[in-house]
């Protein structure tokens, strides 16, 4: 349920990037702003279901310290980076910069993605903890 | 339940980067003993161990941790202890079979030592995993058949001096596991998961990917049925995996021509060139036996190990250098010349298809293309160790 819902959500955010990576291409920074908004808001969105429900959850079982929680919250910190970054780059009009943090961007979200979907999920879904209400409560952040 | 673990972008850059490195000057290695008229089984094996391995090697060792959540421990040190015997043990095999040298024995036992070690580790590694995806599923397939190989090799390497001289059924078995076993199932085990993510495709569903997966396993495994005990209905057999590769080829093709990220760049360009070999097998069988095994080891697998060289090396000094809290470092585009990674790309790609016409034409061509990929691949290795030399601005502890 869990590995379900938000290995879509994964695809979506890369669904969110595709067009936006054409437009920077294209060199259409207007419309490249455009498109930005809804990908940046929707990886925010993921993080958060992820740092504020799915990981405490998780940590009540397997611990917090140096855990795989520990590992994905700072590459969450590195991707966000990259991400503030690539707005700066599209405001600024710099195609060469945006495309280099786009394609950046791109390797280090999917090898985290990678990490989560084959090791993280499948431990959410063989932990004792309550999919559904867990599902709704990320559905609500 | 979920003991060990860990979620590290382990190992540190160095440890998959000696296989990397070591497989790219074993290429060169190859392509200049093809260019001096050296066509042989040594030769042959400085490609599929010195280069394919080499690179494979290291490739486990960084995905593993992704995949699996499992790190090797002491990373720098397992390189170093695979390494060291890996190439040592090739280089003495090349001279046993290709100058007559008599180091078969030492070679055998070193060749044992790594890849039969490094590839029980790995198994047993993958069989931790909290998920069975297809790709794990070929990654076990992949690393059993490696086994399988090795020890088919060793025998006969210590067979070579012998008075029994080399078994046909063994060599057999042994290409089949090798070519279509350790390497195919990797490339395809990597694809099922690189290519929908990276290039951002739709992707087959589960079901099918695992259905593919076991039926280019069992189709292996009757391939080998019919090498021991029915030598005569052998080639419906071989042409049925052919077929099934072809299948996974054209499905990989179509893929990526729906990609939503719509960039042209030259990894995808060694995607499609590798992919285009592969589609091409059971045409290519009927050249007969050095072209289409040259064809598969270079058209297809070195294509998608460069396509995955160029993508994996300078990520990784990205990664490396962002974790220790830099900012200012270029990103991986600005790493890689593009320009000269297209020019490496026509190269290998000419390259290829000279195979099929002039071993040394081709061998001169790669040459060129495997010079260049070093080349290329050096800016983003200098970029790394330029930052590792400075003070960190977490002051992070660097392994």
């Amino acid at each position: 349920m869990i590995q379900e819902f938000m290995t879509q959500d994964h695809r979506e955010c890369d669904n969110l990037y595709a067009p936006l990576e054409q437009a920077i291409n294209a060199e259409d920074f207007e419309k490249a702003l455009e498109l930005f908004v809804p990908f940046r808001d929707a990886m925010l969105r993921h993080f958060a279901m992820e740092e504020e429900v799915l990981f405490p959850k998780l940590e009540e079982f397997i611990g917090g310290g140096e855990g795989p929680t520990y590992v994905m919250r700072m590459e969450h910190d590195q991707i966000r980076s990259i991400i503030n970054q690539l707005g700066e780059a599209i405001e600024a009009k710099n195609c060469d910069k945006a495309l280099g943090l786009g394609e950046t961007f791109m390797i280090m979200t999917q090898q985290h993605n990678m990490k989560e979907e084959q090791v993280l999920y499948p431990m959410s879904e063989r932990l004792p903890i309550d999919q559904e209400e867990t599902l709704k409560k990320m559905k609500e952040v | 339940m979920f003991k060990g673990l860990s979620l590290d972008q382990a190992p540190p850059f160095e440890a998959p980067l000696l296989f990397f490195l070591g497989g790219i000057l074993f290429a060169v290695f190859g392509s200049l003993a093809v260019l001096f008229g050296l066509i042989d089984f040594g030769t042959l094996h400085l490609f599929t161990l010195g280069f394919l391995a080499s690179v494979m090697v290291g490739a486990l060792q960084q995905m593993l941790p992704v995949v699996v959540g499992v790190r090797f421990d002491r990373p720098k040190l397992l390189s170093i202890a695979v390494a060291v015997p890996f190439y040592l043990g090739v280089l003495g095999f090349f001279f046993s079979l290709s100058f007559g040298k008599n180091l078969s024995l030492p070679s055998a036992i070193l060749l044992l030592m790594a890849l039969g070690g490094f590839g029980i580790v790995t198994l047993t590694k993958l069989f931790k995993a909290p998920r069975l995806s297809p790709t794990v599923l070929a990654m076990r397939m992949s690393v059993a058949s490696l086994l399988v190989t090795v020890a088919l090799g060793v025998h006969m390497l210590m067979a070579l001096h012998s008075a029994h001289g080399l078994s046909d059924t063994f060599a057999r078995i042994h290409a089949l596991f090798a070519l279509f076993g350790w390497i195919g199932f990797l490339i395809v085990g990597v694809s099922y998961q690189v290519i929908p993510m990276f290039y951002v495709t739709n992707e087959l569903d589960e079901k099918k990917r695992s259905l593919l997966t076991w039926g280019l396993f069992v189709t292996l495994l009757l391939n080998v049925g019919g090498v021991l005990v029915a030598k005569g209905a052998g080639i419906a057999l071989f042409v049925a995996l052919l077929l099934l590769f072809t299948l996974f080829a054209l499905l990989t093709i179509w893929q990526l021509r729906a990609r939503k990220r719509a960039i042209m760049e030259p990894s995808i360009g060694f995607w499609y060139v590798g992919l285009g070999w592969l589609s091409l097998l059971p045409l290519l069988f009927w050249l007969g036996g050095q072209k289409f095994v040259a064809l598969y080891l270079l058209g297809f697998a070195g294509s998608i190990i460069c396509a995955m060289l160029y993508k994996i090396i300078p990520f990784l000094s990205w990664f490396h250098i962002s974790s220790w809290g830099f900012f200012d470092m270029p990103t991986m585009r600005e790493m890689i010349d593009e320009r000269l990674a297209f020019a490496h790309l026509f190269l290998h790609a000419s390259a290829s298809v000279m195979l099929l016409f002039s071993f040394q034409g081709a061998a001169a061509l790669l040459l060129a293309g495997f010079v260049m990929l070093f080349l290329n691949l050096l800016r983003p290795i200098r970029i790394y160790f330029a930052y590792k030399a400075k003070p960190s601005p977490f002051g992070k502890m660097r392994t």
